[in-house]
């Protein structure tokens, strides 16, 4: 019998939060994880956002490959879920309540299987460990399951929103953030409910789909707006009705002239990192604290280990396949990494990025590479705008953009980069079925199919 | 007078290289023409392989790239040869196994014929007869598919055996016999065509070419039973005879490409290329048979490995670039890479990947940058 599988992404969850010298949170349980699994402390996703990098994830495949600008999850005929489901795996899970992510929900078979997610989503404190449990107790007579959980606990940080019922973890001993706080939050109801996992035949997976943004003295750029709130209030008092919508324009725009001016002055002493960490959520950004992700692996026989090699979200469910004994290639972008776990070597790939795209092209969109050593991304289309290079060695917090004395490093970078864009699935390319109907019957007449 | 030659292209579709120069048969069509002894084909398949020929270019760039993208050829961006001469007034005309082994533009008459029951020889007798009948006033271009070795393959080997048929691979010397009496079947009908155009004096007006799309397995390597799987030389390496009335018999051993055969003959007519089309891949082979000095260019192939499927996919996923000397072969569906020295290892049996070697890097490179023409197109 195959094993069980616990699948737990925790959206926007950061490396640096649940390991390394910059962690402040408190997380017993993901500490007993390291010393009782495997982390991969050097992981990395491939996008900034969950659509585009939950895609890949999932198919194993690159952003290219999964459609980039569909803005929501495109499962691909050999997705990892069919692939489990076609192995005789039982398919649960628990996402938030997202048009994006319905497609998920057609594979899950247990019933409740999606949460509200409108802000502010309901978190684990909040009721949804209960709602967990009561999806893992109902697994209990069967075998084998793989269960998705996709919690979004961390989100409303990013809009500027405390978490609902956090107090409890607001002090210094679970982090000097709220962001680091609220992990210790999430660790504590994962302690919770996993207590009753049976590690012997289950694997569990902690892992994330993108990073965050912390701000630096936890203040966003938006905290720099003047709020104006009896300004406000008069103005609607003594102003016609008819003139409102035009005087709150007005009073926006203000509001963003002076929190921007006050932003400028106060991040002047900072580094780039710093910086970054007030840009607004929605800035496209392919740093790695928007990629640096957790990747904990625990059960079966597995051993305690931290490996410190670079890889890929798309090397978790080839990882995964192995574990269970479903065997499956290598590709172009993907990797089992149990070689590594076993204390072989393998070859690190390049990690393609590709900020999470609006439907339609923007200026912002970029692409890059990342190796253990160097990360390079640029304007998306044009190869020669807003060009980055970063030592990661010597640089971890890419704060020196070394872009204009590199440029064979770059040239490099470039070519791999377009071999990668080969692999774009035209969506609107695809043939007709009329098309396909016609090709298959040629291909059987001539003996292919 | 035609101020033109016809143009005659006759396609033995799955001639392996290794067979025709032990052929007497081939033998004698080398005395006469203008051999290429290594032309290497961008698919070891029909519709990819064809493609590329007829437009003188890749298909990573003109959309037809798999057993599955006749209809994504990029028509608008790419010429066909069909279409340059159909421009110059000539009469166009093809006889094929199925209509999506090439491009149809510009062709005035595209006939199907039914390869498990039409006598190819006798069809294609009549074709040359009438086409030449008909066009006394015209140049024509005739382009006929000589399919009896697919026939016998996909009859006796691709609905019988899978990529990994283990009666198939222990059984090396009844493929080669099955394989040598189809490709003699080549043999009865090249000469019988040749029989043809010589009574019909087209050997004097004509630029014909014989040549191969792509090779056949004979159970080389486990996992491919025919072609189209994998990127090795037993089905990339193919043959191609140039008869022209302008130039002498000779060998040109040096390695082309089969996209190089569009803009020779039209560099043999002095049809210029249309400058409203994208570049071509293909360079023309005219200074070669000159004798003038020509540097090789690297050999760009791809294809689809169907793997345990039961179909193939519908993108490449094993791509290779080849000089005469080296091949480095990228299998992305298994994320492996394959270098050999042709040289002294032509089976391609000792995989030298990651020894340290120069042109592994020489060559990746030369593979990133034909990749990017793909991305750039």
């Amino acid at each position: 019998m195959r094993p069980n599988i616990l699948f737990i992404l925790v959206d926007g969850l950061r490396a640096d939060q649940c390991f390394g010298v910059d962690k402040t949170s408190h997380t017993p349980f993901l500490d007993s994880l390291i010393s009782s699994g495997v982390y991969f402390k050097n992981t990395f996703a491939t996008a900034d956002g969950t659509m585009i990098s939950l895609n890949c994830i999932l198919n194993s495949k690159s952003q290219f490959q999964t459609g980039i600008r569909a803005q929501k999850i495109i499962l691909l005929e050999d997705n990892h879920l069919q692939k489990l489901k076609n192995s005789g795996y039982y398919i649960a899970g628990l996402i938030p309540k997202l048009t994006s992510l319905k497609p998920i929900t057609g594979y899950f078979q247990n019933e409740n299987h999606v949460y509200d997610s409108d802000p502010p989503p309901e978190t684990l404190s909040t009721g949804m460990a209960e709602k967990i449990s009561t999806i893992l107790n109902s697994l209990k007579n069967t075998s084998p399951w793989f269960c998705y959980l996709h919690l979004f606990d961390l989100h409303p940080l990013r809009e500027g929103r405390k978490p609902l019922k956090i107090e409890e973890f607001q002090s210094e001993k679970f982090g000097d953030s709220l962001y680091a706080q609220t992990v210790s939050a999430i660790d504590y109801w994962l302690k919770k409910i996993l207590d009753r996992i049976n590690f012997d035949n289950t694997l569990l997976i902690v892992t994330s789909d993108h990073g965050e943004r912390i701000p630096f003295k936890e203040k966003s750029s938006f905290n720099f707006e003047p709020e104006f709130n009896s300004a406000t209030s008069l103005g609607r008092r003594i102003l016609p009705k008819s003139t409102h919508n035009v005087s709150g324009k007005i009073m926006g725009k203000l509001k963003r002239e002076i929190g921007k001016t006050k932003l400028t002055y106060s991040n002047k002493e900072l580094t780039p990192y710093q910086k970054r960490s007030r840009d607004p959520y929605f800035t496209l950004s392919l740093h790695d604290e928007l990629l640096h992700i957790p990747f904990f692996l625990k059960g079966l026989t597995l051993p305690s280990k931290i490996i410190s090699n670079q890889i890929s979200t798309l090397d978790i469910f080839p990882t995964i396949f192995e574990l269970i004994g479903i065997t499956q290639n290598n590709t172009k972008y993907s990797s089992s990494l149990v070689p590594l776990i076993n204390n072989q070597q393998i070859t690190e790939k390049e990690i393609f990025l590709h900020t999470i795209p609006y439907e339609k092209e923007s200026p912002s969109d970029k692409i890059g590479i990342r190796t253990s050593k160097y990360k390079y991304f640029r304007n998306f289309k044009n190869s020669k705008k807003n060009i980055y290079l970063y030592d990661l060695e010597n640089d971890p917090y890419e704060n020196n953009n070394i872009s204009k004395n590199n440029l064979p490093i770059i040239e490099k970078m470039e070519k791999l980069l377009q071999y990668m864009q080969n692999d774009t699935l035209e969506l609107d390319n695809t043939l007709s079925k009329e098309e396909e109907e016609k090709i298959s019957k040629e291909l059987r007449k001539l003996g292919y199919i | 007078m035609l101020s033109l030659y016809n143009v005659i292209i006759i396609m033995i579709d799955g001639g392996r290289y290794d067979k025709s120069i032990n052929s007497d048969f081939y033998k004698k069509l080398k005395e006469k023409s203008v051999f290429f002894s290594q032309p290497i084909t961008y698919a070891p398949h029909t519709i990819a392989a064809m493609h590329a020929m007829f437009s003188g270019c890749y298909g990573i760039r003109t959309g037809t790239d798999s057993y599955w993208s006749t209809y994504k050829f990029k028509k608008n961006q790419f010429k066909t040869i069909t279409e340059y001469l159909h421009d110059q007034n000539y009469y166009t005309s093809a006889d094929i196994v199925s209509e999506i082994v090439i491009p149809k533009q510009g062709f005035d008459e595209f006939q199907i014929h039914d390869e498990q029951k039409d006598d190819l020889t006798l069809r294609h007798l009549e074709l040359i007869e009438k086409t030449y009948t008909n066009n006394k006033n015209k140049n024509f271009f005739l382009y006929l598919q000589f399919s009896n070795i697919h026939t016998g393959i996909s009859n006796e080997v691709l609905r019988v055996y899978d990529n990994f048929s283990e009666e198939y691979f222990q059984n090396k010397k009844l493929n080669e016999k099955r394989y040598d009496e189809l490709f003699k079947k080549s043999e009865f009908y090249l000469d019988k065509i040749f029989e043809k155009i010589n009574s019909l004096g087209l050997e004097k007006n004509s630029i014909i070419l014989v040549m191969s799309d792509h090779g056949i397995s004979v159970g080389e390597k486990i996992g491919e039973r025919a072609y189209g799987a994998f990127c090795y030389d037993y089905t990339l390496r193919t043959f191609a005879y140039f008869f022209t009335p302008d130039f002498s018999p000779l060998e040109i051993s040096q390695q082309i490409r089969t996209v190089d055969f569009m803009p020779s003959i039209l560099e043999l007519l002095h049809i210029p290329l249309d400058k409203n089309y994208s570049e071509l891949d293909g360079e023309s082979l005219l200074p070669l048979i000159k004798g003038q000095k020509v540097s090789e260019k690297i050999a760009y192939s791809e294809t689809g490995n169907s793997l345990e499927e039961k179909k193939p996919p519908k993108t490449p996923n094993t791509k290779s670039v080849r000089t005469s000397k080296w091949k480095l072969i990228i299998n992305e569906y298994n994320n492996s890479r394959e270098l050999y020295d042709l040289e002294n290892d032509p089976d391609e049996n000792n995989n030298l990947i990651d020894k340290n070697l120069e042109i592994q890097e020489t060559l990746w490179k030369k593979f990133l940058e034909i990749q990017s023409t793909k991305a750039n197109n």
